[in-house]
């Protein structure tokens, strides 16, 4: 399925008449937001959290380089082989020489949207390696032939119905749309595949760099079989993904938990510093790292914006969002979605390509509210539209109206002849009717204009009735 | 207590009877007040399209007229946003920088202004009529405003405040948004009605303009009961001003 | 030399030279933590041992309370039972394959497996199969009922993830208030590979529908040990 940023438009059009798609994303990100709700406020410090997770990633960023070569160092101690992508060219090539090397014929994979940047799962199925993924959404998404609607459940827009008939089609198994049954199937298929796979490909949620190790969170067990049982491990982590110490990973993990899932502790927390075959006769014998730059230098280097990297991807800021609960996550054409992907989406993509998507906001700051390391992203959306103005991709209309806005804005006489206008051309409609704004008025009354406006009742007002006002006693 | 009155475009041209009650009010509790002539936009929704270049002359002329004054206080918490903290984001002349810094510290909101600086808990005024309140994004949010509204509306005698489901969520209008994604914007607005219309107040208030436009734009297109109405007017009202 | 690395590494040293344009934190936040999580941490180890229980039960996790080797042994075996359980596997600690001898008394029929005795190869179908795998942890986390593995000699880590049904054995002195603690306890040395685990495996992907017993366990058992 190829998405594009620069039709959300017609996405979002045709989403908002999806009924049965409203009501599967509304459905499961209220039921999100209740329990984070419930689980944050047993968290008396939670705002002091969450500005302590902004300060550690704040240090982080601002000294990338040296956390980055810290990293380095303690993987090599650990022998863990570590390569650097350049961008998402270079981490497909390194991964499939690497599956060449081990002579891999099936690879398993726990959840990863760094992977879903540069197509993995194509690329690699497309070189003949069978490319399984096993958290439950993101194996539903992929029998679909669809990519993640949502940060942390990838299948939040199917319903039960779709997801049994689905299964049925693509597994040859008798049609059910029983939860508990769908989960047995799909655990069967893949059991059978996380014993035999040659490679397991893991995402990374944190990356620790005073110890060498990742840390990877989920609750189906995938990962830690994805990560423990093939005979050789590959992790894949942007560059942004470091934590200096543990007890910074401490704070990230209570944050992490509510913010996603609203659980308190997510059931498997895997750190894996390195690969233990010598001493536990099991799991990998091999670890690797693949750090992937793919774009976030260059996000870096904006003072502002590099706030964008602080993202832990909880989707709290998704759940919040009233415009994701209304449409999900693939009308914004991209692996990221929500108010976190429309900032994203020009930065990784660019600003032509992603000259639409910081638009898809009210700016009504919810997602500011509620995200565990206070990224401002409202702020971020407006730089993000500067740029797409700066650069010449905004309407030429729009450019030209807000010239000429601009040029009346600076002088009061004009302006105020400028503005009465439209009071006055309104005479010309049917009386009580506001005239039409495309796509405004079509569900909204306008209000009417008043024809003396605000300055000159109350310049009146002051002549007479305005000393009359009551004071208070 | 010095006040000068900023009065956006849509309190202006739209919903001049909600500014004059706002002065009303402001001249009930004893404010000298003041309009600044030749008050022009603040520059808000060319910023929020983007436009910052555009919009520095205008912030510039903005930050002079007002410099000066010992207090300003808006009827609208968007645009007093747009000044005290968008204003920072915009590349203005050096010398105005001190200014514009500062009057970020002197541009208020008005129920901010009525309980955060001037005081007043208690309005002795009198209204029967139920009525929700709509927290706007930007007051909210950028101005910390969500308290002050609801203790001025609960001083008012015989006043039922009634607390909508989730009073907190957006209504929709996002200035340029409303348009450029118009269907998306009336979905939400749709939703924001039907939280109004299920609590079953009278009216529906807000702190804020544009909000009000937005939701009272729906509310008699699709033939509500429910008014929208600005808290100025209310207060107004309530004191029989 | 790789020349991404290097390439990534400059790019990224000269990001950092811009300063940021990003709020600083307010002051005092670390002591209000600290102030707040004392104000809510239990005050002593009967309410860390309750709080934990009630957190396990929460994330449906099993919590039995034991007061001697012999009653676990007894609960145990009983459950293994009622369940038609017909193998289990014993994780390489002494104190766990004594229990192990014990149980085998109550049931004779039961399959021992261990997995320090068998091949690599086969250790992982052969626990991939195996009813139930009777372990040992190193913490136990209290305020969120998480179990902290330390693997950090040659005990074996499939038994924790492979079987259907785990039960743990917890002693009164592994008990720890809340993560910040176990990763201050904790030596980064030993944090390094660690697995943390708060009940059994779930996943609510389909229509937010919560089901246990993912591709993990599907019953986490934690017998709290309390001899005298
Ligand atoms: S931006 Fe914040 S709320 Fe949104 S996914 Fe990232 S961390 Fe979570």
């Amino acid at each position: 399925m190829k998405l594009s940023p620069l039709k959300t438009k017609k996405y979002i059009h045709n989403a908002l008449k999806d009924e049965k798609l409203l009501s599967a994303v509304d459905k499961a990100t209220q039921t999100a937001l209740k329990k984070r709700e419930d689980k944050k406020d047993q968290i008396p410090y939670w705002e002091e959290l969450r500005y302590k997770a902004h300060h550690i990633k704040k240090n982080v960023i601002e000294n990338l380089d040296k956390y980055l070569e810290e990293f380095e160092k303690n993987c090599l101690k650990n022998g863990i082989h570590l390569h650097w992508a350049l961008d998402a060219e270079e981490a497909r090539q390194i991964i499939l020489k690497l599956l060449r090397d081990k002579n891999a014929k099936t690879v398993v994979k726990s959840k990863s949207l760094t992977t879903e940047e540069f197509h993995l799962n194509d690329f690699l199925t497309k070189n003949g390696i069978e490319t399984l993924e096993t958290d439950l959404g993101e194996y539903i998404v992929q029998l679909m032939d669809q990519i993640p609607s949502h940060l942390t459940a990838p299948a939040l827009h199917l319903s039960r119905k779709e997801i049994g008939g689905i299964f049925h089609k693509k597994l040859g198994i008798k049609y059910t749309e029983d939860p508990t049954e769908l989960m047995t199937i799909a655990r069967n298929k893949l059991r059978e595949k996380f014993l035999t796979a040659d490679v397991g490909i893991s995402g990374v949620n944190f990356a620790i760099a005073d110890s060498g190790a990742v840390c990877v969170v989920e609750n189906e067990a995938n990962a830690r079989l994805t990560v423990g049982v093939p005979k050789t491990h590959i992790a894949v982590m942007g560059i942004e993904k470091l934590l200096p110490g543990f007890e910074e990973l401490a704070t990230f993990l209570k944050l992490l938990g509510p913010s996603a899932t609203g659980q308190k502790a997510t059931v498997y927390v895997n750190i894996i510093g390195g690969p233990l075959f010598n001493k536990l006769q099991e799991g990998p014998e091999e670890m690797h790292i693949v750090l992937m730059d793919n774009g976030r230098s260059k996000i870096l280097a904006d003072p502002q914006l590099r706030e964008t990297l602080f993202c832990i991807r909880c989707g709290a800021c998704l759940n919040i969002c009233p415009i994701y609960q209304q449409i999900g996550g693939h009308a914004y054409g991209w692996v990221y979605m929500g108010p976190i992907g429309i900032t994203l989406i020009p930065q990784y993509l660019g600003d032509k390509e992603g000259k639409y998507s910081p638009f898809v906001s009210s700016l009504c700051g919810a997602c500011y509210e509620i995200c565990p390391v206070r990224i401002n992203i409202p702020h971020h959306l407006l730089k993000l539209r500067n740029r797409v103005v700066d650069k010449g991709y905004s309407m030429k209309v729009e450019r030209f109206g807000i010239n000429a806005w601009a040029f009346l804005a600076k002088r009061p006489l004009l302006y105020r002849f400028a503005t009465w206008f439209p009071g006055k051309f309104q005479l010309l409609l049917p009386k009580g009717r506001a005239f039409p704004v495309p796509g405004y008025t079509r569900e909204r009354a306008l209000g009417t204009f008043d024809l003396k406006g605000f300055r000159k009742r109350f310049l009146k007002l002051k002549n007479s009735d305005y000393q009359d006002i009551k004071q208070k006693k | 207590m010095k006040v000068a009155l900023f009065i956006p475009c849509l309190s202006e041209h739209l919903y001049p009877q909600s500014a004059l009650s706002m002065v009303k009010v402001l001249r009930y509790i004893g404010a000298d007040i003041e309009y600044v002539d030749n008050q022009t936009c603040c520059g808000q929704p060319a910023f929020n399209s983007g436009y910052r270049k555009e919009i520095i002359p205008i912030a510039e002329r903005f930050i002079e007229l007002f410099k000066d004054k010992e207090y300003i206080v808006s009827p609208s918490g968007s645009c007093t946003a747009m000044v005290r903290i968008f204003y920072k984001e915009l590349d203005i002349r050096k010398d105005l920088i001190k200014a514009r810094d500062e009057l970020s510290n002197k541009i208020f909101e008005f129920t901010e202004f009525l309980v955060n600086i001037a005081g007043v808990d208690k309005l002795e005024g009198q209204f029967n009529h139920s009525v929700t309140i709509h927290d706007s994004c930007h007051s909210l949010r950028e101005l910390g405003v969500r308290e002050q509204p609801r203790k001025l509306l609960r001083s008012v005698k015989d006043l039922k405040l009634i607390e909508m489901e989730k009073s907190d969520t957006c209504c929709g209008f996002g200035g340029t948004f409303s348009y450029k994604f118009a269907d998306m914007s009336v979905a939400m607005v749709a939703r924001k009605c039907r939280y109004i219309n299920e609590c079953g107040a009278e009216f529906v208030t807000s702190t804020d303009s544009s909000c009000l436009m937005n939701i009272d734009g729906y509310l008699r297109k699709h033939k509500f009961k429910t008014k929208a109405i600005h808290i100025a007017d209310i207060l107004a009202q309530s004191l029989n001003l | 030399m790789n020349s991404s690395r290097d390439k990534i590494l400059n790019a990224v040293k000269e990001a950092v030279k811009i300063p940021s344009r990003i709020p600083e934190k307010p002051e005092g936040i670390n002591a209000k933590i600290a102030e707040s999580l004392k104000s809510i941490t239990p005050k002593d180890y009967a309410g860390l041992r309750d709080q934990f229980a009630k957190e396990l039960d929460i994330v449906s996790g099993e919590f039995v309370l034991v007061k001697s080797a012999s009653e676990l042994v007894s609960h145990l075996s009983g459950d293994m039972k009622s369940k038609n359980f017909t193998s289990l596997a014993v994780s390489d600690e002494i104190s766990s394959k004594n229990i192990a001898s014990h149980i085998k008394k109550e049931l004779p029929e039961l399959e021992f497996v261990f997995p320090a005795d068998l091949a690599p190869e086969q250790k992982k179908n052969k626990l991939a199969k195996t009813s139930a795998a009777l372990v040992n942890i190193d913490f136990a986390v209290a305020d969120v009922a998480s179990l902290a593995v330390l693997i950090d000699n040659t005990k074996s880590l499939f038994i924790h993830y492979l079987p259907d049904c785990i039960y743990v054995v917890v002693k009164p002195e592994q008990i720890l208030a809340n993560l910040f603690e176990l990763f201050t306890k904790v030596p980064k040395e030993k944090a390094k590979n660690m697995l943390l685990i708060t009940g059994p495996s779930r996943t609510a992907d389909i229509e937010k529908i919560l089901i246990l017993g993912a591709h993990g366990p599907r019953r986490l058992v934690v017998y709290w040990l309390e001899e005298k």
